[in-house]
């Protein structure tokens, strides 16, 4: 954490984005993309031949830390040559205007924010930790694209994993690692919303104070910083809707590119499922009329990308989309999920009493969703109204949206919790506001820079448990990265960590031939060199918490070859988990878990004796 | 004045709580049978005995007396001779069991042994995995009395024992070394420190250098021999590299290296080429004790360790 650190950081990202777009420059000509996909930008054409670039190497056995860094290396320079004057023209073509500075220094300032958040690499949330910053930094490791036995999060749908190699191969350690993908995030948030304003035909004007607006907004903030495939799903879904609009505005263009965005969407995250809700509305209005052909076409489009992850989890487990939405009668029995442990499942229900929150009225439930989309909210609705009172403007183009919002209520209940899976149409609903509001030039004007104000303090002052002044910790947070130093001074503090990540490295240093670990609750694996089997979520552990026998419990074990077994010394297992998983009785010196060392104070590391 | 003291009064008994409640005690223990139950009150220095009449067999129940409130802790010893207890309950007015089961089994952190009412208490601040504690002394058993499970560095044992008499302790690492034997009473105000220095007994110190003008470097991991030892000066250069693969220090070994000034860094490989490394000694004891903790980890990539 320094200032020199998150420039260089800034700088890889840059460097990253720079060869994707100079490959989709030097390329889309030759290849006629735009023929097809007359809305594609360069920079996404150049995402999806790196993707192909990737899986050549791969097959190569090349895609390590050497060879993928000197490539993204060797096109990304030129391809600074390419971007900096293009975008220097772009800033001095803006005129001067105290409204433009104003609205720049601000977008500056929360731009700064949301990337110093997203530098300090986040070791507390479990999901990129578990699998999402693991794939990528495992293919990189062994030099090729591979399925991650211990893990059933290996399958479809994989383009943020692929896509996240390129910048992780420029990083120099697995900390520095996650700092680079975490700003890589939120760097292709902004490639959302330049691009989706640009087909959408937002004046340039109004552009700033949009993004500005977007970036404010709290559950951005925080999930478009994460190592996850939240924000390429973002990117995908916003250029997917922008672009189906688009082609509903303009009927000469040819209503392609839609289709094939919502495609890569769908193979980047399956919440995405939900956002086909607004789509096909869109989708089969803009296609009424069009030839059979161009709607063969557009089918084409839309499941080619997820047809090749699909079939290759499908070889691999017997289910196309396995682990999430599975057909269960046709998953591979070594594959087959059980429930999860009831302890857990409990934990994991938010609508459960456990949770104080479920006694919310519904409108409290409806009120927490919407509002979760803070300026964002009053965007849209600035929109609809003008869309209501305004002739030359069509309500449908709301609709759809609408229907998605009560959709994604009822999907993602309870609110509280599930608002954030609604993330995915956050930007699109900016844009779509805006490219409403903009009809009134004077009137857009003055909102667009009231509703930057508003989405700027407002979440300033939404409490949130981890922090009593979302404001402060945001300063706290970019002070902090910039001086290099964690500032104490407003008793914040940096992300607590669960103890695995720890108890990883240990073993790494500690383990001198290849072994296999099992972890009874913890889900982490990022930091370890050795595949970790997390008992209750893989299917060839999962029997352990069922009632069996010591035998078979330890012929579990055996059967995967565990040599090491991670729990939590005083409480082992959530609840009363314990009682079932018998082997806890056999702790001891040359028994079947042998204490070796307990690191954090209380997690535990045991090597396993087999009995049998 | 006095009839409202009187109401008052017995407005307040209405509502006090009784003396004690009735609790029952369900065994859903694997072929073990619960032969005693002990608590320990808050604020309380010594244990009471919940009376027990007959041993509460797997898969049945009993009831018993508990004192009504908040119990810190209940202890519950099985005749296989495993402890298993409940922290933080509160026995109320309403009826309550309390299930035992292997999740309420003393998997670490406070180990109970219990022979008395009256508490020794003991933490391991050694690096020690220890795993015999063998105690003398009126009341208490004879051989070890931690089973398999060991007592990890920083954990607890209380040992409750009857007498005020002062009994004798010793402790066993994994390699079998034995501590110093110590004597203690019991006394529930103050927490006896288990010490790495209880473990150098035995064996002689190596002197490579008189030890006023040197470092000591103890082997504090029971089951590693330590090959070489580094000195690196603060600005990172070897002041000292030893090789003693031929004679390398054994687990509670100690050697004394010549170092004028403190050094920045002492870095030790064991027999297996793991690399340990400390920046200062313990501050206790002025001693650079290398342990399993002092394993060199970080956040490097597999292929660049």
């Amino acid at each position: 954490m320094s200032l020199l650190a998150f420039v260089q950081t800034i700088v890889r990202v840059f460097l990253v984005w720079s060869a994707f777009y100079f490959v989709g420059f030097i390329l889309e000509k030759p290849l006629k993309i735009k023929k097809i996909l007359p809305l594609i930008p360069r920079e996404i054409t150049g995402i999806l031949l790196f993707m192909l670039i990737a899986v050549i190497l791969s097959l190569s056995g090349i895609l390590n830390r050497t060879i993928t860094p000197i490539i993204v290396i060797l096109i990304g320079i030129p391809g600074m040559f390419v971007i900096l004057p293009f975008a220097f023209r772009k800033l001095t073509s803006m005129p001067l205007s105290f409204y433009n500075i104003l609205n720049a220094s601000i977008f500056i300032l929360i731009l700064t924010i949301s990337l110093t958040y997203a530098s300090m690499p986040n070791l507390s949330f479990d999901d990129p930790l578990v699998t999402y910053a693991v794939q990528p930094d495992r293919w990189l490791n062994t030099g090729s694209i591979y399925w991650l036995e211990d893990t059933a999060f290996s399958g479809f749908p994989l383009t943020y994993e692929i896509t996240a190699i390129w910048p992780a191969s420029l990083s120099t350690d697995r900390i520095d690692q996650l700092s680079v993908l975490q700003v890589f995030q939120v760097t292709m948030l902004l490639v959302a919303l330049y691009r989706g304003a640009q087909i959408l035909v937002i004046r340039k004007k109004l552009r700033i104070p949009l993004a500005t607006v977007v970036l404010s907004c709290s559950l951005i903030y925080y999930w478009c910083s994460l190592a996850k495939t939240d924000t390429e799903a973002i990117l995908f879904c916003t250029l997917a809707l922008s672009s189906i609009v688009r082609e509903i505005k303009d009927r000469t263009i040819k209503p392609l590119t839609s289709w094939f965005f919502m495609g890569i969407a769908l193979a980047t995250k399956q919440t995405a499922l939900l956002i086909l809700v607004p789509f096909l509305i869109y989708g089969i209005f803009r296609m009424h009329n069009s030839s059979w052909r161009m709607r063969f076409a557009a089918l084409c489009l839309i499941s080619l990308l997820p047809l090749v992850f699909a079939i290759r989890t499908f070889i691999k487990t017997g289910s196309p989309t396995y682990p999430v939405y599975s057909i269960s009668s046709i998953v591979k029995p070594q594959w087959k999920l059980l429930p999860i442990p009831e302890e857990i499942a409990l934990l994991q229900d938010r609508s459960s009493e456990m949770h104080p929150e479920s006694e919310y009225s519904v409108l409290k439930h409806i009120g927490i969703f919407l509002t979760s989309m803070e300026g964002i909210l009053l965007l849209f609705l600035a929109g609809l109204f003008f869309a209501i009172f305004n002739k030359n403007i069509s309500l449908f183009t709301f609709v759809p949206l609408l229907l998605y919002f009560a959709t994604a209520i009822l999907v993602f209940w309870p609110p509280w919790w599930g608002a954030k899976y609604a993330i995915l149409v956050y930007p699109f609903t900016a844009l779509l506001g805006t490219s409403v509001i903009q009809t009134r030039r004077t009137f857009a004007t003055i909102f667009l820079p009231l509703t930057c104000i508003v989405s700027i303090v407002v979440p300033l002052f939404i409490v949130s448990p981890s922090a009593s002044f979302p404001g402060l910790y945001r300063y706290t947070v970019t002070k902090s990265v910039l001086q290099g130093e964690w500032d104490t001074s407003h008793n914040y503090r940096m992300y607590p960590s669960s103890p695995e990540g720890m108890a990883h490295m240990w073993l790494n240093s500690y383990i001198k031939e290849p072994s296999v670990i099992l972890s009874l609750h913890e889900e982490k694996r990022y930091f370890c060199d050795q595949p970790v089997y997390v008992g209750w979520r893989h299917p060839a552990t999962q029997y352990l918490y069922l009632n069996n026998t010591l035998e078979d419990e330890c012929q579990i074990l055996d059967n995967l070859g565990v040599d090491y077994v991670l729990f939590y010394r005083i409480d082992p297992g959530l609840f009363n988990m314990e009682n079932r998983l018998l082997i806890l009785d056999h702790i001891g010196i040359n028994d079947i878990l042998e204490p070796i060392v307990i690191v954090s104070t209380n997690f535990l590391i045991c090597k396993y004796n087999s009995p049998l | 004045m006095y009839m409202l003291l009187v109401i008052l009064q017995c407005a307040f008994l209405s509502f006090s709580h009784p003396e004690s409640t009735s609790v029952t005690v369900s065994n859903h223990l694997c072929e073990q049978s619960i032969e005693s139950i002990y608590i320990l009150l808050p604020m309380s220095d010594h244990l009471d005995i919940i009376p027990v009449p007959s041993s509460i067999e797997p898969e049945l129940s009993a009831c018993f007396s508990f004192p009504w409130g908040m119990i810190s802790r209940i202890i519950f010893l099985s005749d296989s001779g495993s402890v298993y207890y409940y922290n933080g309950y509160k026995a109320s007015s309403n009826p309550d069991t309390i299930s035992i089961s292997l999740s309420r089994k003393e998997f670490g952190g406070i180990f109970d042994r219990v022979y008395g009412t009256s508490p020794i208490m003991l933490r391991n601040g050694s690096d020690a995995v220890i795993c015999s504690v063998l105690i003398d002394g009126k009341g208490v058993p004879e051989g070890n009395i931690m089973g398999s499970n060991p007592l990890m560095p920083g954990e607890n044992l209380r040992i409750w024992v009857n007498s005020e008499e002062t009994y004798s302790i010793r402790f066993f690492d994994i390699s079998g070394q034995q501590s110093e034997v110590f004597c203690v009473s019991s006394n529930p105000d103050s927490i006896v420190e288990i010490s790495n220095s209880m473990f150098y007994n035995n064996i002689p110190i190596r002197e490579q250098s008189d030890i006023s003008n040197g470092i000591v470097i103890a082997n504090c991991i029971s089951s590693q021999l330590i090959v070489s030892i580094e000195i690196l000066d603060s600005s990172g250069n070897a002041s000292c590299f030893l090789n003693i693969a031929d004679n390398p220090l054994i687990p509670w070994e100690r050697i004394v290296l010549n170092c004028v000034e403190q050094p920045a860094m002492v870095i030790c490989t064991d027999s297996l080429q793991r690399v340990y490394s400390l920046s200062e000694p313990d501050s206790s004891s002025g001693v650079f004790c290398f342990n399993l903790l002092s394993l060199d980890f970080d956040f490097s990539f597999p292929e660049r360790q």
